[in-house]
């Protein structure tokens, strides 16, 4: 009789244990973007710059080698942009359907170019996609601006000091903008205004 | 008949077959890390994360917070070690970008304690810096908009407002030229130039002394 009680408990909990997995593997839900890069193999990548691009080597590339995405605002994308580029922004890259588009782009061996306000923007959309595992998406390094309401694009030196800075310091330290001279006012001179003794006259000689 | 027998069989290696039922599933767990290679946060909140603004800290508030002494500002140059050397903001410590995930510097970047500000240049490097730890999940770092680049133009060099501007902007630049001066525009003793106008010469007149004269002899 104990013998059958142990067995049933046994039963019983394996039961329970075998519906709790099967419940979990039921549950488990397969993330949809996963990290292929690891920060260590991100960092590498940045240091040696060879995901940057300039316009000069846009040109001599062939159109049929890439594709260039504006990540910019869909808003900002309708005012103006690159030809042939397509646009998605950087908070949509994830969804599923952009996801498969740059699977489409590492298929077809073609570089996703990608190009935003300056390339500060899209280094964000850059590192997302590179850590993703893409690693044919490059940056355009360029400025997207507007002269005379006309879409432009200019080339832009990446992280290159405006001035230098030591000798700008150096500088400014010596030649102060606003010297405050001490200027010493003169004392006025007191007006001294000699009278004139009147001399005595020595009496002169009367008749 | 033989159905019973079948049945008696499977209980006698009832704890055989459970055991194995067991190992299956615990070899499966060996299967299961696969899917969370994930180093860091997932790429969903990480999306978020970077199309955030919220880590940029403008100059001025920067160097309101240095001004005042803030002893939880702490800056990080993100640049190479020789461009640190050349120039860097002041108390600041120098940690290349390509040095960012060194053991060495782990304790200054992941902590929070402090709020640590990254710059360079531009703020390119520092943003990848500040990418790089913000998807290992590490908080309070912050990156200076615009870098060493927009220092000089706001705080080393701030442009005199137009006349026509309102007087915020006025505001702003005496606030920009002090903040400058503390940073140290002009704070080399340069020899005050004493003018001091040469005294002028007191007129003198001379009177010319009446000669006395000599008692004229009377009539």
């Amino acid at each position: 009789m104990k013998e059958l009680e142990k067995t049933k408990r046994i039963s019983i909990s394996a039961v329970l244990f075998l519906l709790i997995v099967t419940i979990a593997i039921l549950t488990f839900e397969k993330p949809e973007n996963v990290f292929e890069k690891n920060t260590e193999a991100t960092l590498q990548e940045i240091v040696s710059n060879n995901y940057i691009l300039t316009l000069s080597e846009l040109d001599s590339k062939e159109s049929s080698q890439y594709q260039l995405i504006d990540i910019r605002s869909n808003f900002e994308y309708t005012k103006g942009h690159i030809n042939d580029a397509i646009n998605i922004s950087t908070h949509d890259i994830l969804e599923s359907g952009n996801i498969e588009l740059f699977d489409e782009l590492v298929e077809s061996n073609k570089i996703a170019i990608l190009y935003g306000e300056d390339p500060n923007d899209a280094n964000r959309a850059w590192m997302l996609l590179y850590q993703l595992g893409y690693e044919n998406a490059k940056i355009l390094c360029v400025e997207t601006n507007y002269i005379d309401n006309k879409f432009q694009v200019s080339n832009h030196a990446l992280e290159k000091p405006a001035v230098n800075y030591a000798q700008v310091m150096q500088l400014a330290k010596s030649a102060p903008t606003e010297t405050k001279k001490a200027v010493t006012k003169p004392k006025k001179p007191k007006k001294v205004i000699t009278l004139p003794k009147k001399k005595k006259r020595v009496p002169e000689g009367g008749c | 008949m033989s159905k019973k027998y079948k049945l008696k069989r499977l209980l006698v290696r009832r704890y055989q077959i459970l055991a194995a039922i067991l190992f299956i599933l615990a070899a499966g767990l060996v299967l299961l890390p696969k899917y969370k290679k994930n180093e860091g946060i997932a790429p969903d909140q990480f999306v978020k994360n970077i199309i955030s603004s919220e880590r940029y800290i403008s100059t001025d508030l920067l160097a309101d917070r240095l001004v005042n002494q803030d002893p939880t500002v702490l800056l990080i140059d993100t640049r190479s070690e020789q461009e640190f050397n050349d120039y860097a903001l002041p108390n600041a410590i120098n940690i290349p970008l390509k040095d960012l995930l060194n053991e060495d510097f782990d304790g200054y970047i992941n902590q929070d304690v402090y709020d640590i500000i990254l710059y360079s240049n531009e703020n390119f490097y520092a943003d990848q810096a500040w990418i790089i730890s913000s998807r290992l999940g590490y908080t309070n770092l912050y990156v200076l908009k615009g870098g060493l680049n927009e220092w000089f133009d706001t705080i080393i060099n701030p442009k005199l407002p137009d006349e026509t501007m309102p007087q915020e902007a006025f505001d702003l630049y005496s606030f920009r030229k002090a903040a400058g001066m503390y940073f140290g525009v002009g704070m080399v003793k340069s020899e005050v130039k004493k003018v001091t106008k040469s005294k002028p010469v007191k007129k003198v007149v001379t009177i010319k002394k009446k000669k006395k004269r000599v008692p004229e002899g009377g009539c």
